[in-house]
């Protein structure tokens, strides 16, 4: 699909001609192949600088895995007090096996000529060290090491009287025992004088390498052999573990009941009125485990979340929401918070019907307020006018996978694929997992903001527990796997290959998988194949040819209908797409696809997207189809991508710990000026849709963490808190929506960007960065440079987060390109 | 800075007479005491410094400096092959920086010491800067690359050895390439690639 020279490619060579060259230059390239590149090569300078720069590294990689072929040493003196103080035997033992067969030495007679020169030099050293040595007998190896500094210093000046000595020395040295242990120990003189005694170190050196090296082969055989097998150890026992937690979780499930519902009916006066509205997808409900209780929201009591005690973060004594900010409805059409133009076009909504009108969820869900303005959610909002600002609170970072590709490739990253919000969502900030028995955990903190006046920068972490009982819900999933001729690249075969041992990895027994292959047409593969009988999967994979063409539509549409053959009520299904490109069969219309899994949803089906390879996927229906599906958007650029973060990102759309999560913060005018949720464009809600279940939402692993960042104007004038932040969650475990909220604290001593929090920095920086790319107004008042000192603080303070390295070589590679 | 060890994997193995020879042959493993990767890498560091400082009086005092530092933190260090590529580099720079402030000594020490020709310089420098790169590798990447640059091995060879598929060795292969093509251009050995 994305074979075809794209005008834009001309300019960078694509990585995969790279690669190709590559092949061809180290031989793996076919006759007609090499006879195509060569042809390309010649029209194309740019390509044969390629070639030619790839000739000489491999030329260089292969010298440097080579022996050398004039192997150094250091000058005999050095080398023997450097061995002992190095607690080595020095080469005595060398000397004793040097009857072994050895390797013939291959010096040829001007590199002899020349080591004669060496050794008269240095044996010179020797002697002066020696003397030097043996004067100082008991000295500590500080010593020694000064005195053969200085004795090789003198010897530079004095060789020539030195050199007498020569003779006299093999004799005394011979007549020394080798003791290893005591300082002044001078057998290599012996070695070094003449020509031959000096071949056969060589030799001897070379043989005691080459047993080594013989040892090293059988130990490191041995060491893989025990990784291989420590790994699948591991493997299994990742498995089992997840495989045991749910039947413990299954243990605790009663008294969590009985603590919840102990909880509520012990609350006297339930301070939130919640609507009853149903959960609404099926499987939500855990089949036997859930009594009727459960489809009734649960209000929680009052709870307080232990948040770090460092600058900038604050124990959020908690409130039930209500009492200091005014958030009366009368006016609907005022409450209603930013909806996108995007929004609206994935949505293909064309009036507002009000959610009462109809049970169908996707006309329920009020998309198209007529106050939308394009453009919105770049501006700020008045708090006076817009107190709340609702959304769903989705994670995932394949806008910053992507813009790092194309940054990587040099080329500027699409302002249209740039959503801020998985640009800070990316990093994992180590935000407290909620306490045992609380369903989610929220940290806030607060520093300037370096790019604008009389603003804050918040961020709003909120973390589900890592121990989610969810998993004992059985997955139905669905695969739909691009067969098309692009996908059988070497590397994007081999990352789906990949992508479906983990995936296969993460099934059970109680699972059920259906393999849907498609291009012009889509295929059945395998047929609701067991978890425990996945593996097989990847033959099937292997085996399956490719062909022409994308159609996306008749694989939605056919998976939808083999998903809903295998569908089961109490059980997670899911219909997941693998492609590497745009749909272009069939009616490819975004809005067309969307509506399509928008219809799949509403009968419990949700819709996840793996991107294969960052160069030719369509990012945008990708995007709208999993927004659409409740689903997960992720990236697959490398195998090596599909890592435990991807076993993660899988178990998460597999497992969700908490589904549905809406936030709304609602801003206190009295002390708030203006606002802005930086990202979270098209996740934008109706203030009304956060009570209204019907209205779908993200949702969260367990142990995941999503960020949310805003920028506030706080009014020093002002009175009292910003406001407070509100959370609504579907929670798998228990089955009850589940309702908190904390304060956002007012705090007129927000520390400046550069003495914030780490974690505020690395969200604040890559924020701005997502801004940057984005261009526009914003962008432009986000000067690169003076990023750079928090820049190199996080460097420093995450040097062994890759992804955060990550980062700052954007930030250069941004800086650069915009030559600021 | 935790010793190199993988967890479950015993610190040391007993050489396994009985059990076949598995088939990753080249896989080097990690001389286990100071002494032992002296030995390894005496030679290619002594190259590394000379292409450095050019003289190679200074490159054996840097190299020796470089173990017994390296003595000091030994147990600590992850990477202490990795570790002493990158020390030699710093140590020879820093040599390099000091050196203009003692030119006039520096032109009588010169003298008698073998001052390298440019050209050899600039490619002892670049294999060395390899080596650094190389030794920095996982153990995977690294034993991909010899058995492509040293044994000369086709891919369907190495796919057959290492269990890799024939697409996953090329591409991996790919990949390092052109990642030591990057290292080599951040530590400024760009020109000697032609």
């Amino acid at each position: 699909m994305n074979d075809d020279n794209i005008p834009e490619m001309q300019k960078q060579i694509p990585a995969e001609l790279e690669a190709r060259v590559e092949a061809w230059v180290s031989g793996e390239a076919s006759p007609s192949e090499s006879a195509e590149l060569e042809r390309l090569t010649a029209g194309r300078p740019e390509l044969a600088a390629l070639k030619a720069r790839i000739e000489a590294v491999r030329k260089l990689v292969s010298e440097a895995v080579s022996p050398d072929s004039e192997p150094l040493r250091l000058s005999a003196a050095r080398r023997e007090s450097l061995l002992q103080s190095l607690g080595a035997p020095g080469d005595p033992a060398a000397r004793e096996a040097s009857d072994a067969p050895g390797f013939p030495t291959l010096a040829s007679i001007v590199r002899r000529q020349r080591n004669e020169r060496r050794w008269v030099l240095a044996i010179a050293a020797c002697l002066t060290c020696g003397l030097f040595l043996s004067v100082m007998f008991q000295g500590s190896y500080q010593r020694q090491y000064a005195a053969s500094r200085n004795a090789r210093m003198e010897s530079l000046k004095k060789a020539p009287e030195q050199l007498k000595l020569e003779v006299e020395l093999p004799a005394s040295a011979a007549a020394e025992p080798a003791e290893p242990a005591s300082a002044p120990n001078f057998q290599a003189p012996a070695a070094i004088v003449l020509d031959e005694t000096q071949k056969d170190k060589e030799a001897t050196s070379r043989t005691v390498a080459a047993m080594q090296s013989q040892f090293a082969q059988e130990s490191a055989a041995a060491v893989s052999r025990d990784l291989a097998a420590s790994g699948t150890n591991a493997g299994s026992g990742g498995i089992a573990a997840n495989g045991a937690a749910p039947s413990g979780g299954g243990e605790n499930a009663p008294l969590a009941h009985g603590d919840r519902f102990a909880l509520v009916s012990g609350n006297p006066a339930p301070a939130l009125s919640l609507s009853a509205g149903r959960a609404p997808r099926a499987q939500a409900k855990g089949a036997a485990a859930a009594p009727v209780e459960n489809e009734e929201p649960t209000a929680l009591e009052p709870f307080v979340v232990s948040g770090l005690e460092d600058k900038g973060s604050y124990k959020a004594n908690s409130t039930l929401a209500g009492t200091r900010v005014r958030t009366d409805l009368n006016d609907v059409a005022s409450s209603i918070s930013v909806v996108t133009s995007e929004f609206l076009q994935d949505t293909k909504a064309a009036g507002a019907p009000s959610p009462a009108e109809s049970d169908d969820m996707a006309k329920a869900a009020p998309l198209a307020p007529a106050k939308t303005l394009a453009g919105a959610g770049l501006e700020e909002a008045v708090a006076s006018r817009e107190p709340v600002s609702t959304f769903s609170l989705h994670v995932g970072d394949v806008s910053f996978r992507l813009a790092q590709a194309a940054l990587a490739r040099g080329e500027a990253p699409d302002p249209g694929r740039i959503r801020p919000e998985e640009f800070y969502n990316a990093f994992s900030y180590g935000d407290p997992a909620p306490a045992m028995a609380e369903k989610i955990a929220c940290r806030t903190e607060q520093s300037a903001d370096p790019t604008m006046q009389q603003r804050n920068l918040l961020r709003i972490a909120m973390t589900v527990p890592a121990t989610g009982r969810a998993a004992a819900q059985s997955l139905r999933l669905t695969a739909l796997l691009d067969t098309s001729g692009s996908m059988e690249r070497e590397d994007r075969a081999a990352a789906v290959r990949r992508a479906m041992e983990v995936l296969v990895s993460l099934l059970g027994k109680d699972d059920r998988v259906t393999l849907v292959g498609f291009a012009r047409r889509p295929r059945l593969l395998a047929d609701q194949v067991p978890g425990d009988k996945a593996a097989k999967l990847l033959d099937i994979i292997a085996h399956t040819p490719a062909e022409g063409g994308t159609n996306m539509e008749e694989a939605i549409k056919i998976g939808g209908e083999l998903a809903m053959r295998q569908y089961a009520p109490a059980a997670q299904n899911r219909l997941v797409i693998l492609t590497d490109g745009a749909a272009n069969l069939g009616d490819a219309d975004p809005a067309h696809l969307a509506a399509l899994v928008e219809t799949l949803r509403q009968k419990g089906l949700a819709f996840d997207a793996c991107g294969v390879g960052t160069d030719g996927i369509d990012d945008s229906v990708l995007e709208a189809l999993t927004r659409k599906g409740s689903g997960r958007y992720y990236v697959l650029d490398t195998p090596e991508a599909a890592d435990a973060g991807f076993a993660r990102q899988l178990a998460g759309a597999f497992r969700p710990a908490a589904e549905n999560v809406k936030v709304q913060v609602r801003f206190n005018p009295a002390r708030v000026g203006s606002y802005r949720l930086i990202g979270f464009e098209r996740h934008r809600l109706n203030k009304e849709d956060f009570r209204n279940d019907k209205v779908a939402a993200a949702a969260l692993a367990a142990g995941e963490a999503a960020v949310a960042l805003y920028e506030v104007e706080a009014l020093p004038q002002g009175e009292g808190e910003l406001g407070e932040v509100h959370v609504r969650f579907h929670d798998t475990a228990s089955g009850a929506m589940v309702e908190r909220s904390w304060t956002l604290p007012y705090d007129p001593y927000v520390p400046a960007f550069d003495r914030a929090t780490p974690t505020m920095q690395l969200a604040g920086t890559a924020a701005f960065l997502a801004e940057k790319l984005r261009g526009g107004a914003r962008g432009e008042a986000i000067k690169l440079t003076e990023l750079a000192p928090v820049v190199n603080a996080l460097r420093s303070h995450y040097a062994h987060e890759a992804r955060v390295q990550e980062l700052a070589a954007m930030y250069e590679r941004m800086r650069r390109m915009r030559m600021e | 800075m935790e010793p190199l060890m993988f967890e479950g994997a015993p610190a040391r193995m007993p050489a396994f007479a009985n059990h076949p020879a598995p088939r990753a042959e080249v896989m080097k493993l990690n001389p286990q005491t100071i002494a032992e990767l002296f030995q390894s890498e005496e030679s290619a560091l002594l190259h590394f410094a000379i292409g450095i400082v050019g003289r190679r009086m200074v490159a054996e005092e840097l190299v020796q400096e470089a173990f017994l530092r390296l003595q000091k933190v030994w147990g600590q260090v992850d990477n202490p092959r990795g570790w002493l590529y990158r020390s030699i580099r710093n140590l020879a720079l820093n040599q390099l920086r000091d050196q203009r402030h003692e030119a006039p000594l520096d032109e009588e020490r010169a003298a008698p010491d073998q001052s390298l020709p440019r050209e050899e310089m600039g490619r002892s420098e670049a294999i060395g800067t390899v080596r650094m790169l190389l030794a920095e590798m996982p153990e995977d990447d690294r034993n991909l690359i010899r058995l492509k640059y040293l044994d000369n091995l086709k891919y369907e060879e190495i796919s057959r050895r290492t269990g890799l598929s024939v697409g996953n060795v090329g591409f991996r292969l790919h990949h390092l390439l052109k990642g030591l093509l990057d290292g080599l251009q951040r530590a400024g050995i760009e020109g000697s690639l032609g």
